[in-house]
């Protein structure tokens, strides 16, 4: 069976006034159906661009495509016309964004709000059975259906969580973009809302990109994580693979010794030298050598290969003769 | 046994909203000693903030005592407290908004030696700028340029040395690395121990990560609607968390590791405001264990050696 969502050789950049930003620099990444990706890396890497980039919302005359395909169901969907994506979006491929605070129309009630996907997409449904429909998912995730005649400022950050993912899941979406769900919110509420995510994503079979920068959220909830740095996948490989922290591309070793650890006690962070690179001003080589402490001359001239290490993808040149020890 | 350094006695802030009165810190009592850090850990809207504020003088208190050095802070006038912050400072949560947009960023930590006149002479005040920005990792070629042109990590840079421009001993630490990447914030905890070795000097770190608040704590105090809970030393907190509330904030942390056997205590509902709160546990309409007993006020008691909690389990 082919994949779900196929990315190949994906180039994003944003043409600002003042200098050109290249976003995306070669995204090769896949997805298969019911799967859970998750997607980490820090601000400015890529990673809500590459969301964008699918969901066809990039800012309209700064963000360009300049290369690649993005692959749905074997269909190029960067090809597709505007009605075609507006038939696509919010039923077949569905997002939460990060901030419940601003993604909900304040003067709209919200029952009319997760309404409107319905309105949209299944124009043959009646009244009463969008009614029910609303009604069901917002007790599915947790509100009760009262009130969905309130307007968005009289729920609580998680709540209005819960509304946005009710919102995106209506559809029952193939593919489902959560770009930092939890990031706004407490870790108790944090933990409240990731159980209803994997819930809900086995309810529907759903296959789900998460995008996240703290890597304890893809432990729990992925199967699949893709560490994303300057635009390109650095690693690619199963969490469990992964998280065994042998073998890791430098970038994520890094990032693995910057989390103070809750069963070790260590006296100092290992912490990653430097700042995430200039997008405007990307370094030869390696986009990660100027910070790597494993740095090699060929790291500064030539950009690595994507090596296979096992069951995982590194792009490093540490990795020329396979497994590392 | 030493004196503390800063200590709060029945500590309490009310706010007078138009529904009542909002209880944001209700009866807090803690001792930090010199040297060490105390975290406090707790949800948005536990008060922690309001607590760092009260306790720097920057919003009045209603009720209890801030003892520095055993002497009381809110009986010191203008004048007295000028002084007094040359002693206790302030790390903000927000390197964005902490820092005067319209200020060199020399003229940002030349500031609190002007104001409160510690180093009178102009060279020397540039000269101690210069080792300043040095220390705390800020290269110099950032003198003349402006709060803008810096990343986050960097602005955090500035505002502890802002803050260790008048040679403190005591530091509030308000969510000073939250507002920042991992691989930044580990370089600014690394920092700040770092300090804390050099000049012995003592924390206060307010944080909701608990992770965090591990790695750099002696003590942790945890805070659930403006009332301390649980109040332990740091292995202790975390390896026998007592107060229901306290267990549920760490099994709520995702963990980086797989195959953890670890049970899952996930917690109903949210957080509410504590306005004219009822006198019982607050935290009783989300815990599991709840019954009759906690409508009854809970105190803090000690069950082991420096170890507090405030519920009625455990007895």
């Amino acid at each position: 069976m082919s994949k779900l969502l196929e990315i190949n050789d994906l180039y994003v950049q944003y043409n600002t006034d003042e200098a050109v930003v290249y976003a995306l620099n070669g995204i090769n990444l896949s997805i298969d159906h019911g799967e859970t990706l998750g997607l980490v890396g820090e601000t400015g890497a890529g990673k809500t661009t590459l969301a964008y980039s699918i969901m066809g919302l990039l800012p309209k005359n700064v963000g360009k495509i300049t290369r690649g395909t993005i692959l749905y169901n074997d269909v190029n969907i960067l090809n597709a016309s505007v009605t075609e994506m507006i038939a696509l979006r919010g039923h077949r491929i569905s997002m939460i964004f990060q901030d419940p605070m601003t993604s909900l129309n304040p003067v709209i009630k919200v029952g009319d709000q997760i309404r409107e996907v319905l309105d949209l997409h299944f124009p043959k449904m009646t009244s009463t059975e969008k009614d029910r429909r609303v009604d069901e998912l917002l007790e599915l995730v947790g509100i009760p259906a009262f009130r969905k005649n309130e307007y968005p400022h009289q729920f609580s950050g998680g709540m209005k969580q819960r509304i946005v993912i009710a919102m995106a899941l209506i559809a029952e979406p193939e593919l489902f973009l959560a770009d930092e769900p939890t990031t706004a919110l407490d870790v108790t509420i944090q933990s409240q809302i990731l159980e209803l995510i994997r819930q809900l994503k086995e309810k529907f079979n759903s296959a789900m990109l998460l995008i996240t920068h703290d890597l304890g959220v893809v432990a729990e909830t992925c199967d699949k994580v893709a560490t994303i740095y300057a635009g390109e996948i650095i690693e690619y490989g199963s969490v469990k693979d992964v998280y065994s922290r042998k073998n890791n591309h430098p970038y994520t070793e890094g990032l693995f010794g910057c989390i103070p650890d809750l069963n070790t006690n260590v006296n100092r962070l290992t912490p990653i030298h430097g700042t995430m690179v200039d997008p405007t001003d990307l370094p030869d080589g390696c986009k990660f050598s100027p910070r790597c402490k494993y740095c090699m001359d060929i790291c500064k001239k030539e950009i690595p290969p994507v090596y296979t290490v096992g069951d995982r993808q590194i792009k490093c040149h540490r990795y020329k003769e396979g497994r590392l020890e | 046994m030493d004196t503390p350094l800063i200590e709060a006695v029945n500590l309490k802030k009310y706010f007078n909203v138009q529904k009542g009165i909002l209880h944001a810190v209700d009866n807090v009592n803690f001792k930090i000693r010199k040297g060490e850090t105390l975290g406090v850990v707790g949800e948005s809207g536990c008060g922690k903030s309001t607590l760092g504020r009260t306790i720097m003088r920057l919003i009045e208190a209603t009720d209890g005592k801030v003892l520095y050095d055993g002497e009381n802070i809110f009986d010191k006038n203008k004048r007295q407290m000028k002084i007094l912050r040359t002693k206790m400072q302030m790390i903000f949560q927000d390197p964005y908004t902490s820092l005067n947009p319209r200020l060199t960023i020399s003229d940002i930590i030349i500031e609190p030696m002007k104001v409160t006149g510690v180093i009178k002479d102009k060279s020397e005040r540039k000269q101690r700028t210069i080792e300043l920005m040095e220390r705390c990792g800020i290269p110099q070629r950032y003198l003349n340029t402006y709060p803008h042109e810096l990343d986050g990590g960097r602005r955090q840079r500035v505002g502890l040395a802002r803050a260790l421009a008048v040679n403190p001993d005591f530091l509030v630490c308000d969510e000073p690395v939250s507002a920042l990447d991992v691989s930044i914030q580990a370089q600014i905890l690394n920092l700040l121990m770092d300090m804390q070795d050099e000049r012995g000097l003592t924390y206060m770190f307010i944080t909701h990560d608990l992770c965090v608040v591990r790695h750099i704590s002696n003590n942790i105090m945890v805070m659930y609607m403006g009332e301390v809970v649980e109040y332990a030393y740091r292995d202790e907190l975390f390896q026998h968390p007592l107060h229901p509330y306290t267990a549920a904030l760490l099994s709520a942390i995702p963990a980086i590791e797989l195959n953890k056997t670890k049970r899952r205590e996930l917690i109903k509902g949210e957080v509410a405001n504590p306005i004219n709160p009822a006198p019982g546990c607050r935290f009783a309409p989300r815990c599991p264990y709840a019954t009759e007993v906690c409508k009854e006020p809970q105190k803090l008691r000690e069950v082991s050696s420096g170890h507090f909690v405030a519920c009625h389990l455990n007895q």
